[in-house]
């Protein structure tokens, strides 16, 4: 499958898509060691099923199963990895967390973790898939590196360039030691469209250039398109460093900032504007355009995502211009969720016949 | 002469991380929730207690972020999810309304004093030049207004309370290349005028060039943040006390205590400072829990090493 088989604007999700209540308590049992493996796959199998109707159902062009394979992000790699061990929860905000691992030995791919599920997908879905793989930096940052630092930090007495070292070190060989290897492997298999999630991209500006050579050593030599997700980030650190990074698409959140009001103009359409500084970067990477603001119940509606839409055509050729939520939907309600997707959809179709 | 204590928000235990979860989906009782509260506050007092630390701090485990309780108060709002300097971890920015008025006594519902009897007291508060810098208003005189309205009430509410040093932590004055000094000085005259003990507190940065205005904003004292400064290029005037956050948060590897040791001895004896402080660089709760204890218990054992200097 490829673009020229997708219409023009092409629709499409990010990754994680809320599971079903039944999958949700299978997940935890099986992760507190309730031994409810088998029932865990079997209810995988069909909340991924369910997901992919889901999304087919709302008319998206490129789908995914909504990552019901996986608990979440960062846990389900880090289980197939040797040498990053969990040490416990530590608070995102509120009283919400997430399980850290510590670097603690040169890690070590046990095996492609995301095989199994992309055979699955692919033989269940009825559209083209693109499969979202968390990316090296993310995987290095959202981890303590304590290997690396141990070394880095009685060689060097400057303790700031002794953590870039150490964090250099852990991201490029979790780059070329995992994420390439995965990456090969599942182009070899078939797969036509990886999407590099890289939330953590911009967190710490002074370690673009980590990021830029661990996202390129990830991709090298892999025979697919690869795309990069980068959400809630300074997109002003990112632009600098746009047309090094080898990525085909930026897939980017925009929605989250901008207001809800009709219209085509900059202040209201205010959460776009980096769209002409990308134009001024003369960025030539597709951009993957936020429309829906995964972190509200509210839904959308059609007219808006169609000014969104237009007011991106301004700066961003429509042959380079695909249309997604901010991010992933796992946040909302399944009802919620397919309800955004579909006005985006039906708002896209719009302007696909009025405005092109 | 050594003194060690922790500063900054204790992470919170698995099991309470359960329980809580339990009170917000309805499993728990609110009473069953605070009694799990209460012990796991003792808990992490007597982990300090039994460490011999100079001051035993407060647990700070149900504030939701630094500036969360400050938020209840009257004219300022809980903001958007905002991330917090470089970290992974996110608070809400405070948003000023309009000139809000500090009301006696209000601090005194997000601590736990009645615990901490017998024991040197101290407690960490956000500073207010980050207050000020991590906040949002309109009008930044409101902002100013207010910010010197909270310390003002909340200095005095401290001195009532009984609280022997408050840490002030203020990551905005080391991350920040440019520091509004006038702006810090003016924030901090309230807390200069009520006669309590106080740190600043700096750190995810180098304070190296920022010395005289640190100790013009503190007569007792100010912080650096180990994991960004070279304690071996780092000079300090003799006649100040340094605080040396020497215990790094933001990791889960263990210092090795006689290493620590060396460079706090050989610190202390180029510079020649005689008051120095032990402490963490910045909030435990960047740790899973039993790594944050396994860290006090390291800055007790560095202190048993050390002596009282």
């Amino acid at each position: 499958m490829d673009k020229q088989d997708l219409p023009i604007l092409p629709t499409q999700e990010i990754g994680s898509f809320r599971k079903p209540g039944y999958l949700i308590d299978l997940w935890r049992r099986y992760m507190a060691g309730e031994g409810v493996e088998e029932e865990l796959r079997e209810a995988i199998r069909n909340a991924s099923r369910e997901t992919l109707r889901l999304m087919e159902g709302s008319g998206l062009d490129i789908v995914w199963d909504g990552e019901m394979h996986r608990w979440e992000m960062y846990y389900h790699p880090v289980t197939h990895i040797d040498g990053i061990e969990f040490v416990g929860r530590v608070r995102v905000f509120d009283n919400l967390y997430f399980v850290k691992g510590s670097v603690r030995d040169r890690p070590r791919l046990r095996e492609n973790y995301h095989l199994e599920e992309y055979l699955f997908v692919k033989g269940n879905a009825r559209k083209p898939v693109k499969i979202p793989v968390t990316g090296p930096y993310t995987l290095a940052d959202w981890s303590y590196n304590e290997y690396y630092l141990s070394k880095w930090i009685k060689g060097e007495p400057n303790p700031v360039k002794a953590r870039w070292r150490a964090k250099e070190e852990l991201t490029i060989d979790i780059a070329r030691n995992i994420i390439n290897p995965i990456l090969r492997d599942l182009a070899g298999h078939g797969v036509y469209r990886i999407q590099l999630d890289e939330p953590a991209a911009t967190t710490h500006p002074d370690e673009m250039d980590i990021f830029v050579e661990a996202f390129n050593e990830a991709v090298r030599g892999v025979d697919a398109i690869v795309t990069t997700h980068i959400c809630y980030s300074d997109y002003k650190v990112l632009l600098p460093y746009m047309a090094e990074i080898k990525a085909r698409q930026f897939t980017l959140e925009f929605a989250n900032r901008d207001t809800w009001s009709r219209g085509l103009g900059d202040d209201v359409r205010r959460g776009y504007s980096l769209l002409k500084e990308i134009r001024e970067y003369s960025i030539e990477s597709e951009i993957g355009l936020g429309v829906i603001d995964v972190h509200t119940d509210m839904v959308e509606p059609v007219e808006l995502i169609v000014d969104r839409v237009r007011y991106a055509l301004k700066y961003i050729d429509p042959e380079r211009l695909f249309i997604n939520p901010d991010c992933g939907l796992r946040t909302r309600s399944r009802d919620i969720g397919r309800r955004k997707l579909v006005n985006m959809v039906r708002a896209v179709r719009i302007v696909r016949d009025k405005y092109l | 002469m050594f003194r060690a204590y922790i500063n900054g928000l204790f992470p919170r235990s698995e099991d309470l991380i359960d329980v809580w979860k339990g009170l917000d989906r309805g499993l728990v009782s609110r009473d069953k929730f605070r009694d799990r509260l209460i012990d796991e506050c003792r808990r992490v007092i007597d982990i300090q207690r039994r460490g011999r630390l100079t001051y035993i701090h407060e647990p700070q485990i149900d504030w939701d972020d630094i500036f969360r309780p400050f938020t209840g108060l009257d004219g300022v709002e809980a903001g958007p999810l905002t991330r917090f300097f470089e970290t992974n971890t996110f608070y809400r920015r405070p948003i000023f309304k309009s000139i809000v008025e500090y009301r006696e006594d209000y601090i005194g519902r997000f601590l736990h004093r009645e615990l901490l009897e017998d024991y040197g007291r101290a407690v960490t508060l956000p500073g207010p030049y980050t207050f000020i810098k991590l906040s949002e208003s309109d009008d930044e005189e409101l902002s100013r207004a207010s910010i010197k309205n909270i310390y003002g009430g909340l200095c005095s509410d401290l001195k009532v309370y009984g609280y022997d040093l408050v840490i002030l932590h203020e990551p905005a004055l080391a991350y920040f290349y440019d520091v509004d000094w006038d702006l810090s000085f003016e924030l901090y005259k309230p807390i200069m005028g009520s006669g309590i003990e106080y740190i600043v507190h700096p750190y995810f940065g180098d304070v190296s060039d920022k010395v005289d205005e640190l100790r013009a904003l503190s007569p007792w004292g100010f912080s650096i943040d180990l994991a960004y400064t070279n304690i071996d290029e780092f000079t300090p005037p003799s006649n100040t006390r340094i605080v040396l956050g020497i215990i790094d948060a933001t990791t889960t590897l263990m210092e090795d205590i006689e290493h620590l040791a060396g460079r706090v001895i050989g610190f202390r004896d180029r510079v020649g400072i005689k008051d120095i402080d032990l402490t963490n660089n910045t909030h435990l709760e960047y740790l899973p829990f039993k790594i944050g204890v396994a860290k006090v218990e390291l800055l007790s054992r560095l202190m048993g090493v050390l002596g009282s200097g």
